[in-house]
């Protein structure tokens, strides 16, 4: 053991010539099974500039030479856009670069691959693309990787514009119908077997309206189709706006608890979603609860995040294994509360799920235990945001 | 095979245009006065990286490109012409067109050389 410290004294420049060779040896090796891979690989700095490129980022982005990319600014590279072709600027909250701050994460979307010459057309592609923050070196780095779908990607992707397509077009004959029977319903008939006819196929086409609306929200966020307004507010300005868009006898059934230390919490949010995610919770809990439809929102602030903690006062839940089924489409809540109640779709717990989800929340749903009795008494759904206070 | 017997020694001889060679370690072993005295750089780039003369944001590629060509002797920046920003012994960046080609000695292994043509500048063309 004294021979050999006494050697690596003794020649200190010799180990530091083979540590680099072999150093040099594994960036090689690394460099080698990066540019092997069909993934387009790219690293940038904190100032968003282009600083490492595989093989194939080069021949995708940078007519296969790396020095045509590195260096330079993503955006003068290449433009994202969302799969209906609207810009994803790198100013928005949805832009990778952007999202990355909050780890990593991928979406489905277009890069136009910006021409060095004016005379040359633009490229196109469709590519998942992720993210994932490098924050273990001494400044901050992003990784990006740009993937070709796969053919079952590719697949669920035709599958969810076909749905979204038909739900567009079964828009229309709806709402021809929804009108012809509200004029038909203004008419005199004596027959109460007609009324009750017409009664039945106006609530029945209306709520066949409120299927296809939560069918095509739904695919809209499933193709990255959904327009996005992220806003930085209070939270407490988000739901006082919901509840004020309220009929006044909704408005009375709504317990909205919050804490002094909500008073400055900002969180980044979408107005419109937020409000469709309470009117389905609110519409959930009209149609179980068996007295006044209660709901109760209680906000729980902690250090990063904040918990929305809704619960209803309806009947209790019988999902006794799989609490994530409450979120799945189609999964019908009367089946695990009330049999006797079957005007819902099934979808309003999926859509809270994903409008929670498009805004980086997250969401999970039991039984609302009460303290009182400590026995179970309906829906309870909880909402986490991450805010800045 | 990226590389031409005899390309460095006639890349040397285009005694008009700025000539820098690396050896297989990616160290500095020779330069003409014109590259002296365009880029600026003195004999004490002798024995430095070939990369003090790349921007830093160039940096990360030239190590791992030239560590990928010892292993597998192939590279996408040999034997065409190249733009890149060169760096100059104060600091000033020079917008170059750099033409690279590298060469195996069967002893003393890899040597890269490059013509730099200043495309910026007072010596731009």
């Amino acid at each position: 053991m004294a021979h050999m410290a006494a050697d690596y004294r003794l020649d200190p420049d010799s180990d530091a010539t083979a540590l680099v060779e072999q150093l040099r040896q594994s960036l090689g090796l690394l460099r080698v099974a990066f540019d092997a891979t069909g993934e387009a690989m790219l690293i940038l700095d904190d100032q968003r500039c282009i600083r490492w490129v595989n093989r194939q980022a080069a021949d995708d982005f940078g007519e296969g030479s790396s020095l045509r990319v590195i260096g330079r600014q993503l955006g003068s590279v290449l433009i994202l856009r969302h799969l209906d072709q609207r810009p994803l600027l790198t100013d928005d909250l949805h832009h990778p670069l952007n999202q990355v701050v909050h780890g990593e994460g991928q979406t489905n979307l277009l890069v136009e691959v910006v021409a060095n010459q004016q005379s040359s057309p633009s490229q196109v592609l469709q590519r998942m693309v992720s993210w994932r923050p490098i924050v273990e070196m001494k400044s901050e780095f992003t990784l990006l990787i740009f993937r070709d779908l796969d053919p079952l990607e590719r697949a669920l992707q035709q599958q969810r514009s076909f749905i979204n397509r038909l739900a567009h077009e079964l828009r229309t004959p709806l709402a021809i119908m929804n009108g012809n029977l509200r004029r038909l319903s203004r008419k005199n008939f004596e027959s109460q077997f007609l009324l009750q006819s017409l009664d039945d196929l106006r609530s029945e086409t209306q709520r066949m309206t409120g299927l296809v609306d939560k069918l095509l929200l739904l695919s809209e966020l499933d193709t990255d189709r959904y327009h996005w307004h992220l806003e930085k507010r209070n939270l407490s300005t988000f739901l006082l706006y919901w509840l004020d868009s309220l009929t006044p006898h909704r408005r009375s059934l709504v317990q909205l608890r919050l804490p002094d230390a909500s008073a400055h919490c900002e969180v980044e949010l979408d107005q419109r979603a937020v409000c469709r995610i309470f009117d389905n919770l609110l519409e959930n809990s009209l149609r179980f609860a068996s007295g006044s439809g209660q709901l109760d929102i209680q906000v729980h602030v902690h250090q990063d995040d904040l918990d929305l903690i809704v619960s209803d006062q309806g009947p209790a839940l019988t999902l006794n294994d799989d609490a994530s089924l409450l979120f799945e489409r189609f999964t019908r809540l009367e089946e695990h509360r009330d049999p006797s109640r079957s005007d819902g779709v099934g979808l309003g717990l999926a859509l809270v799920k994903s409008l929670v989800e498009g805004m980086g929340g997250s969401v999970t749903g039991g039984c609302n235990i009460e303290a009182t009795d400590n026995e179970p008494h309906g829906l309870q759904v909880c909402i986490s945001f991450q805010h800045s206070s | 095979m990226d590389w031409t017997p005899g390309a460095v020694a006639a890349l040397r001889k285009l005694h008009d245009l700025p000539f820098v060679r690396a050896d297989s370690e990616g160290l500095v072993v020779e330069f003409n006065q014109r590259f002296q005295s365009i880029y600026g750089w003195d004999d004490h780039l002798i024995g430095q990286t070939i990369g003090l003369i790349l921007p830093e944001q160039f940096r990360e590629l030239h190590h791992a490109g030239f560590a990928r060509f010892k292993l597998i002797e192939e590279s996408a920046v040999v034997n065409h012409p190249l733009e890149l920003a060169t760096i100059c012994a104060n600091g000033n960046v020079i917008r170059s067109e750099h033409y690279i080609v590298a060469e195996k000695d069967p002893m003393k292994g890899w040597s890269f050389a490059a013509t730099l043509r200043p495309l910026d500048g007072p010596y731009g063309s």
